[in-house]
Parts: C-alpha cells; sequence; structure tokens
C-alpha cells in the first residue's frame, strides 16, 4: 500500500535527497488519499526527520541501512494495517508508528 | 576589509589543504563508507564547518577568497553576497566583510508559515550576487538557491566554496547553464597531492581513494552506494 514510497528511497540510494522526495511524495499523496492522511503522515515525519538529521552530517553506509530498516519497518506496518485492517488495527498501528518515531527522535537528539 | 595581497592560485590551494588537513577535517574511511545526499558510496569526508573555530585559518581563506573572486570576476561586479543555509553563512558573512558588500541568506526552504520568508536581509531587484556556501559537490544545492535568490529579482552570477569535489566533470557546466560561475579555494586533487608529499596515511588508504577520485560512480556502486548520478 504504501511500500512504493520506500521502493522509491531504495532506488534512489538512500541518501538525504532519496529521503526528501519520499517525504514529498508521502504529503502530496494526503490530498488523494483522505481515508490514508494519517499514516501517510507518519511516513512523511519519518522521512522527514531522516533530512534533518544527516543533511550536511556524515552518514556511514551502516546507518543509511538501519535507517532504512527502520522506515521500511514503519511503512509495512501502517500498509498491513491499513490495507483492509479494522479502525482498530489501523489506530494500534498508528500508535505504534508515532512511538517508534518519537524513540528515534529521542535517541537521535532531534527535537 | 580585503589585505590586497593576491597569492598564487597553486599556494592557495596547497595552503587550504594542509589548513583542512592540520584541523581533522578530512577523513577517508575505505572500510566504512560514508553516503552523501545523492546516495553515492564514498571513502571521503570533509568536514568544512571546522573551519570557523579556528580564527587564524578562516581570517586567511576569506583573504584568500576575496583574492580570487577580484582576480577571477572584479572589483566592482557584485552588489551583495548571500550564503546558503546553513554552512555557507558564516563564511558569507566574513566574505562579504572582505569584499565590503551587504550579505543575506537563503533558507533551504521557505519558513512555511508567518511571512513565509526563504531568503533573509535586504536585496534589491536586479542585484548581483556571489552565492557562498562552505563546499561544492554536484552543484545541486546551489541551483536550489540560487532559483530562490531569481525569484526575488536578483541574480546569481557567480558562486564561491572553500572547496570543491571536483569529481563530478558536468558540475561547472551545469552552474554555468544556470548562469553562475564557480570559484573555489581547494580541491579533493589538491588534499591527495599534500597527503602523498607528506605520506599523511597510510599507501593502501591513499590508493583507495584515489580508485573513488577517479571513478566516483564505480567506486560507489562496488560499495553498496548507487551506481549511476540522477541527472
Amino acid at each position: 500500500m504504501f511500500d512504493s514510497l520506500v521502493k522509491a528511497i531504495s532506488d534512489a540510494g538512500g541518501g538525504v535527497r532519496a529521503y526528501d522526495a519520499c517525504a514529498r511524495a508521502a504529503r502530496a499523496r494526503i490530498a488523494k488519499e483522505p481515508d490514508n492522511s494519517a499514516a501517510l503522515l507518519l511516513i512523511s515525519y519519518a522521512a522527514q526527520r531522516f533530512v534533518e538529521s544527516y543533511d550536511d552530517q556524515p552518514l556511514t553506509v551502516e546507518e543509511a541501512a538501519e535507517e532504512f530498516n527502520h522506515i521500511t519497518g514503519m511503512v509495512t506496518l501502517l500498509g498491513n494495517a491499513f490495507a483492509g485492517g479494522s479502525a482498530e488495527a489501523k489506530l494500534d498501528a498508528m500508535n505504534e508508528a508515532a512511538r517508534r518515531l518519537a524513540d528515534t527522535h529521542r535517541t537521535d537528539g532531534s527535537n | 576589509m580585503f589585505s590586497n595581497t593576491f597569492p598564487d592560485r597553486a599556494v592557495i590551494s596547497e595552503t587550504v589543504a594542509k589548513m583542512l588537513l592540520e584541523i581533522n577535517a578530512v577523513h577517508f574511511r575505505a572500510d566504512q563508507p560514508f553516503t552523501f545526499t545523492s546516495g553515492l558510496a564514498s571513502p571521503v569526508y570533509i568536514d568544512c564547518r571546522k573551519l570557523i573555530s579556528y580564527p587564524r585559518i578562516r581570517s586567511a581563506l576569506m583573504d584568500f577568497g576575496a583574492s580570487i573572486i577580484f582576480r577571477n570576476v572584479g572589483f566592482e561586479q557584485f552588489d551583495a553576497v548571500a550564503g546558503g543555509e546553513t554552512a555557507g553563512i558564516p563564511f558569507a558573512a566574513w566574505l562579504a566583510d572582505r569584499l565590503g558588500l551587504p550579505m543575506q541568506y537563503v533558507r533551504k526552504k521557505p519558513k512555511g508559515f508567518g511571512r513565509d520568508a526563504q531568503i533573509e536581509g535586504a536585496l534589491a531587484e536586479g542585484a548581483r550576487v556571489l552565492l557562498v556556501e562552505d563546499l561544492t559537490t554536484d552543484g545541486g544545492s546551489k541551483l536550489k538557491f540560487a532559483e530562490a535568490i531569481a525569484r526575488t529579482g536578483a541574480r546569481v552570477t557567480d558562486t564561491f566554496a572553500v572547496f570543491y569535489y571536483d569529481i563530478f566533470p558536468d558540475t561547472p557546466e551545469k552552474l554555468a547553464a544556470a548562469g553562475m560561475r564557480l570559484h573555489y579555494l581547494a580541491t579533493w586533487w589538491d588534499i591527495l597531492k599534500v597527503c602523498k608529499d607528506e605520506n599523511r596515511f597510510p599507501t593502501a588508504t591513499i590508493a583507495e581513494v584515489e580508485l573513488f577520485l577517479n571513478g566516483p560512480v564505480a567506486w560507489s556502486a562496488n560499495h553498496g552506494g548507487i551506481s549511476e548520478l540522477a541527472r
């Protein structure tokens, strides 16, 4: 459901520009997919966090791989719930995604 | 203001390379490569922002920058100096002071609320602007900053960076197509020469770095990065 967003990151090399494009693509889909707005906004925030963390900062290949696994996990979680899941499953997935996002912010010192 | 000296270009480049090495702004790591914003895997990384903490070095750099701008472009060819967010801002401030010109800075994106400003500082319509950043890789950020400045009615005619990668052959042409001439103090080739002359790193490390500098895309593809640069 949201797999194309992470595939685009991978195809574009997993650098800052790829995540920036992902964040913009997720936001652009919100208007067209109102039922998925909350999930797309969370994905957009996750991609934007990467941009803000690593733009102008050194990023090793290992860190890039970890970050990619992180966003892939989050997108899969949301995608599974939003592809025909119950309202409760969607809410649970969004809460879990938001928790992971907040956790990452605490870990990397982002505001 | 500018000290009115015009050192030889080669001396400037060698001196700047030595300065960057002296403050440990140069990092070589072939076994754990870096990922550039483009997705390119690289064994080299340079942190030009460290320069701001070394007053004697940054002062010399700005004198070098002013001498190159005056010599290559002229003394009365600019109306303003604009710094690109974030690392370009301090260098733009110091260079504007050397050149005796007003300064602005350009955000990567408009703020998105309030007056939605992307450019801070007064910039007159038609002004000829020198855009300053700490470094130039493929020129992508400079094109975006120049577009933002152009939307105000001013125009970037030249861009200055302390450091230029000089490993993507089409960068000067891309900038020229956008109406910008590129000026810089040193490149990776200057760093490499000093490293070789002074035996600064193990031979195997230097060999790997040279392999990357001569074929960055191929090196990237062999080390987990992109295998093709986006157009």
